[in-house]
């Protein structure tokens, strides 16, 4: 029963014995407001004895571009509309200062290389530089890794990893 | 090394590294793009700071909730695949499979809310400097999404030319 608008549609119907109990169920489910959340919207329905979920999204795939740079980069990005915050705390996004170990910025490029919900990795050259070994060994194509220029550093095509092993491709020893 | 095969198999590989050298330009032409409409997005931050002080435009005027507008779609093409830009609700900006910008059906909430406006987070008048900027990267990836379908492209050529598959 898709619609126009939310052409994904899932709908869980689930029947009590009576409908007190089926609100009771209600009313423990949802206490408070649905906090709005832009890739599914839920809504309960009660009728009669029956409880329904509805589930509704307006695309399967929609996914985030999560970023991993300096302050300017990351305010940037998040004014384009890239940020997203969810309910448990969880960025899309880390600000990279000059006080952030390699080893945070490691942790976090393996918590969204492995996270579902990004399509698109964000890293300015200069963060990518530390963790070199981490993106060359990146094999997966989702997400999509893209190397980008920060504020101060221009883009270096000889650093890319992509590049690179477009260059380790082509050996002075194979056209002999 | 390559091993002496047959004809089409020379001419594939051939083939094959004329369009992965042509890609790997595309990316280069792509990236020189993205660099500058960054450097257009960074100076116009660095303006909107004059006008509005250094702590405006700082991690310290971000919301504590954030709904992103800016999505990815995403389709396997052959052997690589094919990213999609969507700002908005459902308002496609960038389609790479007809390399066209198309508008697909309005929702009934085509702007955002200006409550979930991330430009209304470091200003309540948004000066011009900062509407530039989000414009500047709001631009900037559409050029990122090109890149990214490229990069996938160039990736599944590289592959072929590598590990060819024998017939």
């Amino acid at each position: 029963m898709a619609t126009e608008e939310y052409p994904v549609r899932c709908e869980i119907s689930v029947p009590f014995p009576t409908n007190q109990m089926a609100e009771i169920a209600l009313n423990s489910l949802s206490p408070d407001p649905e906090p709005r959340n832009s890739l599914v919207t839920k809504e309960f329905i009660l009728d009669d004895n029956i409880l329904k979920l509805n589930q509704m999204a307006i695309s399967i795939h929609r996914k985030l571009i999560a970023i991993i740079g300096d302050e300017d980069t990351c305010t940037g990005f998040l004014l384009g509309g890239t940020g997203e915050l969810n309910a448990a705390k969880q960025a899309n996004f880390f600000t990279v200062t000059k006080d952030t170990s390699t080893k945070d910025i490691e942790d976090k490029f393996k918590l969204f290389t492995t996270r579902n919900d990004i399509a698109i990795l964000l890293i300015t050259q200069t963060i990518a530089e530390e963790i070199r070994y981490l993106l060359d060994n990146h094999t997966m194509s989702i997400p999509a890794i893209l190397e980008i220029p920060s504020k101060d550093h221009p883009y270096d095509p000889s650093k890319d990893s992509i590049l690179k092993r477009a260059r380790g491709m082509f050996n002075a020893e194979d056209f002999r | 090394m390559v091993t002496l095969g047959s004809d089409t198999t020379l001419e594939s590989i051939d083939r094959l590294t004329l369009d992965y050298l042509a890609i790997l330009e595309e990316i280069a032409v792509s990236k020189q793009q993205l660099e500058s409409v960054l450097h257009e997005g960074f100076q116009n931050l660095s303006h909107t700071r004059l006008v509005l002080g250094q702590t405006a435009i700082s991690p310290l005027s971000y919301n504590n909730v954030m709904e992103p507008t800016a999505l990815i779609t995403y389709e396997k093409v052959d052997d690589s695949i094919s990213f999609d830009l969507e700002i908005g609700h459902g308002n496609k900006i960038v389609s790479e499979s007809n390399n066209e910008t198309k508008n697909s059906k309005q929702s009934q909430s085509s702007k955002t809310s200006s409550a979930s406006d991330p430009i209304r987070w470091f200003a309540a008048l948004p000066p011009h400097s900062l509407r530039s900027a989000r414009s500047n990267f709001q631009k900037s990836l559409v050029v990122i999404t090109h890149l990214a379908t490229l990069q996938s492209r160039a990736e599944s050529f590289r592959k072929q030319i590598h590990f060819p598959s024998t017939q």
